[in-house]
């Protein structure tokens, strides 16, 4: 019996050589600082397997957002797994107003975000690939000279990691690393579809008026993404400021006149304001770019109900 | 067995799909193209195929289902559904058991670790912690 176990651990041993193992340096990957702590990150000792609520409520807390680990053990906590998921974790940091924003799987984007001065909830494997030990912890800075990473984890409160051991075990889980961020802060070097995606996460939940300051910074940070206005006239439509969101729309049709979902939308708008012939304009040459492609439905019901729409003689229509 | 599960499952994950297709927050007026069905149109097309989104309904029961025998609470298991993206029920739905599920390392399981470890290294005649085993 032994020397079947001990037979199915020769396989293990390349990987037990390998555990550990990552020849980066925080000198070498671009560590911007010689020092970095984000001291006035909270703290939240775990009880028994809930790494999962207690990192949460760590990044929450430091986003301004109050939530003990107890009430998101009931959030993210499965005890059948004796663990919790990543995908429910980002869902969780939603349902309390936040966005939940996976970075690139670099250590040059871990260091980024710490620089600027944001904890990051990492997934880190202290067992095998193989044979995986799953753990959620908080990185909370970095010290270049001595090459370590400052943690917040399960019951430490300041964990002082060799960089080098570090990065094994979170490359060993595929360097997996999110923040969560307060609609309005972008991350330290953001990717525009990933931000608007993640934050159009957010708005799915149903508060709109939470998440405007995030487009609005979006179309500052971005002036000439036509998606970024798209998502901000979408949040003012959805609140119901029709003028406001009309003149977004129009914005994306300026910097990309060929966009179909914001002729579908702007059409609509205009169409419900009883300026039908401009909708019929706006619209025509989206359902014509749409046929065959994925939005075509949506394009031929904004057709019917723009044809069903009735003209108004008191409405401006002409604004372009 | 299996069949039964299987057709239970679709049955009730067609009634919930259309609960939760009339429950789920919609922009305010019919019509209007979401955000997300923007960036799906133009970064992956394939997720809004009509498909999908039946699947959608049933991954979200299916999901529901399985976090609740996993010991979850039932109004929590609903509350969590609803937060989750259609892709992310879809992920679920198919992988839930190979994900990985972030809990404590433990002390056990490094004990574990160490003891496998040990063994390797005694089978090995690096150690003879266990030697009496095969001398």
């Amino acid at each position: 019996m032994i020397r079947i176990g001990a037979c199915g651990l020769w396989s293990l041993a390349p990987l037990l050589a390998l555990a550990g193992c990552s020849a980066q340096r925080l000198t070498d990957a671009g560590a911007a600082q010689p020092r970095v702590e984000i001291a006035a990150t909270p703290y939240f000792p775990q009880t028994d397997h809930h790494c999962g609520p207690a990192a949460l409520a760590t990044v929450l807390g430091a986003s301004g957002a109050d939530a003990s680990p107890e009430a998101l053990a009931h959030e993210v906590y499965i005890k059948g797994r004796k663990g919790s998921l990543q995908l429910e974790l980002l869902a969780a940091a939603r349902r309390h107003d936040r966005i939940a924003y996976v970075l690139d799987p670099t250590l040059p984007a871990l260091l980024r975000e710490l620089e600027h001065g944001q904890p990051v909830l990492v997934l880190q494997n202290f067992g095998l690939s193989y044979l995986p030990l799953w753990h959620y912890a908080v990185v909370i800075g970095y010290d270049r000279e001595r090459d370590t990473f400052l943690l917040r984890s399960g019951r430490t409160e300041r964990q002082r990691l060799a960089a080098r051991r570090f990065l094994g075990t979170w490359q060993r889980a595929d360097s997996w690393a999110f923040i969560a961020l307060r609609p309005g802060t972008l991350p330290a070097d953001p990717d525009a579809v990933r931000y608007l995606e993640a934050a159009a996460a957010l708005e799915a939940l149903g508060n709109h008026a939470a998440v405007t300051p995030a487009f609005e910074a979006a179309v500052k940070e971005w002036p000439a993404n036509a998606l970024a206005w798209f998502a901000l006239a979408n949040n003012r439509q959805a609140q119901g400021q029709d003028a406001a969101a009309e003149t977004a729309y129009r914005e994306v049709l300026r910097l990309a006149p060929a966009q179909i979902p914001a002729r579908n939308n702007l059409a609509l708008l205009l169409a419900q304001r009883g300026c039908k012939t401009e909708a019929m304009a706006i619209l025509e040459p989206a359902r014509v770019a749409a046929a065959g492609g994925p939005l075509a439905a949506e394009l031929i019901d904004t057709l019917h109900t723009v044809e069903s729409s009735s003209v108004s003689a008191t409405a401006v229509c002409d604004k372009q | 067995m299996n069949k039964r599960f299987a057709l239970v499952r679709t049955l009730v994950g067609l009634s919930l799909s259309a609960l939760v297709a009339a429950g789920y927050p919609m922009s305010a007026r019919a019509g209007m193209i979401t955000t997300q069905t923007a960036i799906d149109a133009q970064q992956s097309p394939e997720r809004l195929a009509n498909l999908d989104r039946v699947r959608a309904g049933l991954a979200r029961a299916d999901v529901q289902e399985r976090l609740q025998s996993l010991g979850v609470d039932p109004a929590d298991a609903a509350a969590r559904v609803a937060a989750l993206p259609d892709a992310d029920l879809a992920r679920l739905a198919d992988r839930m058991d190979s994900m990985p599920a972030g809990g404590d390392y433990g002390f056990l399981a490094v004990i574990g670790i160490v003891f496998l470890v040990l063994l390797l290294l005694d089978y090995l005649d690096v150690t003879h912690v266990f030697s009496h085993t095969h001398k």
